[in-house]
């Protein structure tokens, strides 16, 4: 096989991968606003612990979650969720920042969290926790 | 035969240089901040030293050394679950960038890196995703490409460098080395 053959080879898998890339992350940031209301989730070893419907909210709440590892604590507000304080060893999870996309979950690796948003379409009245 | 146990143990004390340096430069990547906030961006510095070994060493070897580092970085770290990320990325990599250089016969280093640094970001997030029991740590996935490309390309120029800069294989392995014992030996004899 020729060096040429063997570039292509290589590059054109690597070219699709990163094309892919930059696409989603366009599309997941340009995409038309979707119909429907938004959801806090809390996700607790893939299961969902808690769901907070975020038009609802007057004004931003707190919460605490704690597991075996040790804690995290999640701000929603109306429009975005954060997690602003962890004692896990990376803060990978508070270095997140706020977020505001679908498309972003806030993620605590050690402490097996994941915090997201959620689009719900249906509206089935409900403004409680789940789970 | 001392001539030989020397140049092993040549080769060991090289191995564990290797070892420290990519144990610092994990350490030093460590210290500087993530610039973008998705878990599991980093440089991949340590990546240099495995990318040289493949190229200069043998795989085994450069595998010795990867594992050398994983296990002392998540003892100074602290942190179990970080080793087994580290595991799953650091030897998926490996794998790949050992294949791709007999492909290649260790041509286009830079393109090997950068293969490396994908399937490292991938095995990462597939021990993510079986940790987390969650689809959506799959939502990092382009960031992790996108930022393993450029990590990638960078550590692997890097290495090309250190490559073509470095000393023969022989001498960094320790086979040139001089045994002054069995010099004197030779020298008496005669």
């Amino acid at each position: 096989m020729s060096d040429r053959k063997k570039l292509f080879i290589m590059l054109i898998p690597i070219a699709l991968i990163l094309i892919a890339s930059v696409l989603w992350i366009i599309l997941s940031h340009n995409g038309s606003p979707k119909s429907g209301y938004r959801v806090a989730c809390i996700y607790q070893n893939g299961a969902l612990t808690e769901e907070i419907r975020m038009d609802s909210l007057d004004q931003a709440i707190e919460k605490t979650i704690i597991c075996d590892q040790g804690f995290n604590r999640v701000r929603i507000d109306k429009t975005s969720v954060s997690v602003f304080e962890s004692d896990c060893p990376g803060k990978d999870c508070t270095a997140m920042g706020t977020v505001e996309s679908e498309y972003r979950p806030i993620s605590c690796l050690p402490h097996r969290l994941v915090v997201v948003i959620e689009l719900r379409d249906s509206d089935p009245g409900l403004d409680g926790v789940a789970g | 035969m001392r001539s030989n146990s020397r140049m092993i143990l040549s080769k060991v004390a090289a191995l564990g240089l290797f070892a420290a340096v990519a144990l610092v430069l994990y350490i030093v990547e460590s210290l500087i901040p993530s610039f973008i906030p998705i878990p599991g961006i980093k440089l991949g510095l340590a990546n240099i030293v495995t990318l040289f070994l493949l190229i200069r060493f043998k795989p085994w070897e450069a595998g010795i050394v990867l594992l050398v580092r994983l296990v002392l970085a998540a003892a100074i770290a602290g942190q179990m679950i970080s080793f087994l990320y580290s595991l799953a990325g650091g030897l998926l990599c490996l794998l790949s960038m050992y294949l791709l250089l007999i492909f290649t016969k260790k041509k286009w280093i830079p393109l090997v890196s950068i293969t490396g640094a994908l399937f490292h970001n991938f095995g990462q997030l597939c021990v993510a995703r079986l940790l987390l029991a969650s689809e959506y740590v799959w939502t990092y996935l382009p960031y992790l490409m996108l930022s393993g490309a450029v990590t990638g390309l960078l550590t692997g120029l890097i290495c090309l460098f250190l490559h073509k800069k470095m000393p023969s294989p022989e001498t960094i392995r320790g086979e040139g080395m001089q045994d002054p014992e069995a010099d004197n030996e030779d020298a008496e004899k005669k």
